[in-house]
């Protein structure tokens, strides 16, 4: 099953494929909406996963250093509803859970 | 996709509402609402062998790559609510508990999202960099030259973000939902020119030929756009309708 629409579409007429890996990646990995299945773990394991994408999609400093960090501060570019800190404080929540599991597998 | 004698479990990679009657893809359906499903082997997707399997990057490509096929096939079919990767249930049942417990909030989702396509625009900051000229006669004249050329790429870049950000704000204007996204370092975007803007526009498909020229016309030489999709709203699922 691999429809493949976005290759076969006519809706960007002579438009190359442009989307690239990362496009995907970056989608997949990162956005779509967050259900938990049965397996549990994965929820997790995807978010420690896209911790990793995202360092590697943005280092911060990197960002910044090159001058291109106005998305980060700009509330409307944000959509305004300070996902920002939103995503930041989940990502420390991640740190600490992660952290805490770590701990807690050392001692069993 | 798995052959028998495996123990399959239900993955899910989006949903759609029941009477979208999508042919070829495989769907269990509650509520009126319909989960795109694909059998997988909890050999590589439970949840000891997905860690793993998380860790292998030709694996992973493999797998977030199908279950954007597969999305993808059905963008403009039907409105659609994209899953973020490995969502896995172990029998239907489990399926159809989540098509019951989330369905307000699919239903919101797939209204809010119908007649609509996700389209990427990233933009890059064309390479500018420019014979400096004469041959520097002593090593101060280069350091010179060296400064000089510096501070231009400042001022370049600086005023290029300006454009970015207005070229940003007026697609953001032309559409019913906008993302910008961190740019991706060329390590990513596989290429070696800055990218300046990597945002995600919900679109609605009426207006997509207007929002695909606006798109193109940077409005400056420097900057070069490169829109993608259409893609499945993934970026528009997310965060709201998860709380």
């Amino acid at each position: 099953m691999a429809i493949d629409y976005r290759r076969s579409s006519g809706d960007l007429p002579g438009r190359p494929h442009q989307d690239s890996l990362a496009d995907i990646l970056e989608r997949v990995l990162d956005k779509g909406i967050v259900i938990a299945g049965d397996i549990q773990i994965n929820l997790l394991d995807i978010e420690l996963l896209t911790v990793k994408l995202r360092l590697l999609i943005a280092s911060a400093d990197k960002a910044a250093e090159m001058g291109i960090d106005w998305w980060q501060n700009d509330p409307f570019l944000r959509g305004g509803n300070g996902n920002g800190n939103e995503l930041e404080e989940r990502l420390r929540r991640l740190e600490q859970k992660a952290g805490i599991e770590q701990r807690s597998s050392d001692e069993s | 996709m798995i052959s028998s004698g495996v123990e399959a479990a239900w993955y899910v990679y989006g949903v759609v509402p029941a009477d979208a009657g999508l042919d070829g893809l495989d769907v269990v359906s509650e509520h009126g609402l319909s989960a795109i499903v694909g059998r997988v082997d909890l050999a590589e997707f439970g949840e000891e062998p997905l860690r793993r399997n998380l860790e292998n990057r030709a694996w992973l490509e493999q797998a977030v790559a199908s279950h954007d096929d597969v999305l993808s096939g059905v963008v403009g079919a039907a409105p659609l609510v994209p899953f973020r990767f490995g969502t896995v249930f172990r029998d239907e049942a489990g399926v159809r508990e989540m098509l019951r417990a989330r369905r307000a909030e699919l239903r919101g989702a797939l209204d809010r999202l119908r007649g609509h396509v996700e389209l990427g625009v990233k933009v890059f900051l064309v390479d500018t960099a420019k014979d400096e000229g004469a041959k520097p006669a002593t090593g101060r004249d280069y350091l010179l030259q060296k400064q000089r050329a510096r501070d231009a790429a400042t001022n370049v870049q600086a005023e290029a973000l300006e454009q970015v950000k207005a070229l940003h704000e007026h697609l953001a204007s032309l559409a019913d939902g906008a993302r910008a996204n961190p740019p991706q370092p060329p390590e990513l975007s596989g290429r070696r020119d800055t990218m300046l803007l990597n945002a995600a526009y919900l679109v609605s498909t009426d207006e997509q030929p207007e929002f695909v020229a606006a798109a193109d016309d940077p409005g400056d030489e420097r900057l070069e756009v490169v829109v993608t999709g259409p893609w499945p709203a993934y970026n528009f699922v997310q965060p709201e309708e998860a709380r």
